[in-house]
Order: C-alpha cells, then structure tokens, then sequence
C-alpha cells in the first residue's frame, strides 16, 4: 500500500477536483449578447503606403436592408484589428475610414495626438461575408473603391 | 518505517496520561498532506472569490453612477416645472438650426455672430441640484469656453469637483476630478446635422439639433414627440476632454464640450478627442447608462443596434423602435 497518500483520500481528490472544475466552468466571462458578429483585420493604404494611424468604421447599411450594432477599430502602422465585439454581423456596410501621419501636432492651440490628416473621410460600400475575414483597403481620393481580397480562416 | 513516513502520512500519537494514571496516546495535530490540501483548498476558495468582490465593487459603483443620473434628472425636470422648457444645451444667442455649416452657437447679436457659447445645461440645472450658492458665484455675462481642459477666467476658478456629475466607475476622474462623467444629447444620426471640419475634416467635429439639448435649445416635453420613454437627454460618456463647466470650444478647432449626439456606436473609441461630440461611452463593461426625458434610466449595451440607437437620440425620428433590445 502507498503509504504517502490512501485509496480514500484519491477519492476525496478527485471529487474535489470535479467540483472545483465544475464552479470554474460556472465562472464563464460576460455574456456580451447581441447579435453574433466575426472579427475583421486587415491593412488600409493610402496611394499604396500604408495609413500610419486612424480609425476604421463599420456601420451597417441601412439603406441596403441590412442592420446590427456598428463597429470599428484604430488603423496602426497601415494594419487594424476589429475582433468579434468591434466586428461585424455580415452583409452590406458603410465603411469610413480617417488616416493621419501620426506625427503629433499642434494646430490652433490644440494638441492633434495623431497628427494631421493625410486624406478626407473616405467613405466606401462593402459587403462583409458572415464569417472572420481578412479585407484591405485602399483609399483612393477621386473613386470610391476598395481592392480587396478575402482570406478566410 | 522510516520517520519521513511517519511525518507525512501518520498521525502522530502523542502519549499522555489519562484521569486514572493510564498511559495513553491520542491523536494530535495534521500531516503536511492534510495541511497542504487544506491549503489548496482555502486558496482555491480565495480565487474564486476574488472577481466576485471586484464585480460586486463595480455593481456598487454602477448603482452610484445611476443615482447620480437620477439626481440630474430630477434636477431637469423641476428646472422644467419651473421654466416649461429644459435648460438649453447651452445658452447661445439663437437658438442652432441646421442652416450653417456651424449650427452650434448663434451669438447675442447678428445671427452672424459666432460668439454664443455661454453657460451650459450643467450650470443652469445647479439650483436645482441643491447647489444654489455654487450657482450664484458663476459670472453669467462671460462665454463658458473651454479652449484647453480648464475654462476661462473668472469661471475657471468657480468650477469645483461636484460628485452628482462623477461617476464613481469614471477612471479619469483621478486624472482631472473636474472631467463631467455625463453629457447632454443633442440628437443623432449616421452624420451629424452640422459639422466642423476645420481642423481635422475626417474627424469632425459634430452638431446636432434634433435632440433636446443643443446649442440654444428651447425643448420640453411637448417636444419629445417620440414619446418620453423613447428619447435621451443625458447620456454618460468618458470621452469629456473639459471641465464639467464648459460649454464649448470657441476658435477654428471648435466643438461643443458639454453635448454629444448619438453617431457612432457605444464605446467605440479608447481615448478621449473630438469624438466626444459623436458617441457615448463608459467605463462600465458592456455598457453606458443613459437618461430618458421621462426620467427613466437604462443601461444600454454596446451591442446595441446602431440605427435604433441614433433613433432614440432623436426627440421626433418619427419611426417605431423595436425596444431596446437589439
């Protein structure tokens, strides 16, 4: 018989364990709620560099039928990253992207953090698949267009 | 058996004398097994536990943060019972219209004059948040702008940290204590009414005039034609970059301070910014607090759908909303 622990106390473990793993389980992050939406990454560039900093926006187009929460994410270094509670519900969006140097500035008195603006809000369609996908944009001033490949996951 | 045996799994028995003399051993003290798995067990427990009282903490802190939106609303609606009409977003010359590229501040003068940016809805509301005194020391004849985070003399040194206006779950509190925690809505919508986009033209700086408070507003309840229950009029955000006294930034970089209008989606941005004249936003997870013009209170989630909630932001949008459930 081992004497260092007993048939008894393997029992008693396990069931600790089982219970303990149990109350875990229960302990599960915050239901977010809301419709179920996928993550979207990618890069944004402008005349074929990439948009130091910015912001990229989702809003769902309403006036194609489609509707859910809008997301988004800040453009870094030419790349931005919306995971699934900034994402997308799929279907048809409005995308708005701001693009600046990210040299900080000052302008009238007041500090411009990210620098100064390098284009316009540029404003294009874009129909998102209803899984995580990969889109890169390219901000083009005179057509609203996007070059775009998907990679799917 | 060798005596680590004996530490590690026996008990030990320690002999002692009994009431008749007899010598006896009985059990006494734990093995390091028996120590060890009470150990774990006690830390086990403490884990558990922990995030339960961070949660419970921000529960408190949510309920504070929701009584202080209760207060202001109950300040809004007896300044109401006194005025027939909500304070102003803040007070300006002519009341905003959506005619000018700049609808925010009509001055006292020529509907040309751009100088109207004077005291806000948080002031004007004090009296009736029992701060009377605090009121009466405000000079009324000087524009309440903002240009940086403090305001202007001789109103910079009146503004004190005033609790009704902070929201305990409000990290940037401990930055600047005189950050407002709550904002006026001046309406929504996927663009803003009015915009300036001297400064930085993709990130405008938004006006709005189809909620109930905006820049020289005259609404009440009348006005709320979507009904009470279905309109905002004070919404948290932690975007404020200004004292909470402030009504607005007057140069070519100008936006309101104290308004926001209802554009992009609940917690959307991380920092503060211009973006503050476009969204709302908290540090509550999932969330923000806002206040109905019937007085209600409700914490939306940021899952929210968008056009729903710019609707609600609007006092006449005119269309049916499915609740405030996505």
């Amino acid at each position: 018989m081992n004497v260092f622990v007993s048939h008894e106390r393997i029992g008693w473990s396990a069931i600790v364990l089982l219970l303990v793993t149990g109350l875990a389980a229960g302990c599960g992050g915050p239901h977010a709620g809301g419709p179920v939406r996928y993550a979207v990454s990618g890069r944004v560039t402008y005349e074929g560099e990439p948009v130091p900093m910015g912001f990229i926006e989702f809003l769902p187009d309403t006036s194609q039928d489609n509707s859910g929460p809008g997301g988004g994410a800040p453009i870094r270094n030419g790349a931005y990253e919306a995971d699934a509670s900034r994402g997308v519900v799929g279907g048809p969006y409005i995308v708005r992207i701001r693009g600046t140097d990210g040299v900080p500035t000052t302008e009238e008195g007041e500090e411009l953090s990210e620098g100064q603006e390098l284009f316009p809000l540029f404003e294009t369609h874009y129909e998102f698949p209803q899984q995580d996908a990969t889109v890169h944009f390219e901000v083009s001033e005179d057509v609203s267009e996007d070059v775009s490949d998907e990679a799917p996951e | 058996m060798s005596s680590s045996d004996f530490f590690l799994s026996k008990r030990r028995h320690w002999p002692v004398r009994d009431r008749r003399g007899q010598v006896s051993s009985v059990p006494g003290g734990f093995t390091l097994v028996e120590l060890l798995v009470v150990i774990a067990i006690i830390g086990i427990l403490v884990a558990l536990l922990l995030p339960a009282i961070q949660a419970a903490r921000e529960a408190a802190r949510r309920t504070r943060c929701q009584n202080n939106l209760r207060q202001i609303g109950v300040g809004l609606h007896n300044y109401h019972d006194t005025h027939g009409v909500f304070p102003p977003g803040y007070v300006a010359g002519h009341p905003a219209d959506s005619g000018s590229s700049w609808c925010r501040n009509r001055g006292p003068g020529s509907p040309s004059d751009s100088n109207g940016q004077f005291a806000p809805w948080t002031v004007l509301v004090l009296p009736f948040l029992e701060e009377e005194a605090l009121y009466h020391e405000f000079d009324f004849n000087v524009r309440f702008v903002a240009n940086n985070i403090q305001m202007m003399a001789p109103n910079r040194d009146v503004v004190v940290p005033l609790s009704v206006y902070q929201c305990p779950s409000d990290a940037d509190l401990s930055m600047n204590p005189l950050y407002p925690s709550y904002l006026g809505v001046q309406g929504g919508g996927t663009s803003p009414d009015c915009q300036n986009t001297g400064c930085t033209p993709s990130n405008p700086r938004a006006f709005y005039v189809s909620g109930l408070l905006f820049a020289g507003s005259r609404m009440g309840l009348r006005d709320a034609l979507d009904g009470t229950s279905n309109v905002f009029l004070v919404a948290e955000s932690r975007y404020a970059g200004a004292a909470w006294g402030a009504s607005g930034k007057q140069d070519s970089c100008a936006y309101t301070r104290i308004l926001a209008g209802a554009q992009d989606q609940i917690n959307l941005y991380q920092g503060r910014g211009v973006h503050s004249t476009r969204g709302f936003s908290s540090y509550h997870p999932g969330g923000c607090h806002v206040l109905m013009a019937d007085g209600s209170i409700h914490f939306l989630p940021e899952t929210i759908d968008l056009t729903t909630y710019q609707q609600l932001a609007q006092r006449r949008s005119g269309l049916p909303l499915g609740g405030f459930r996505p």
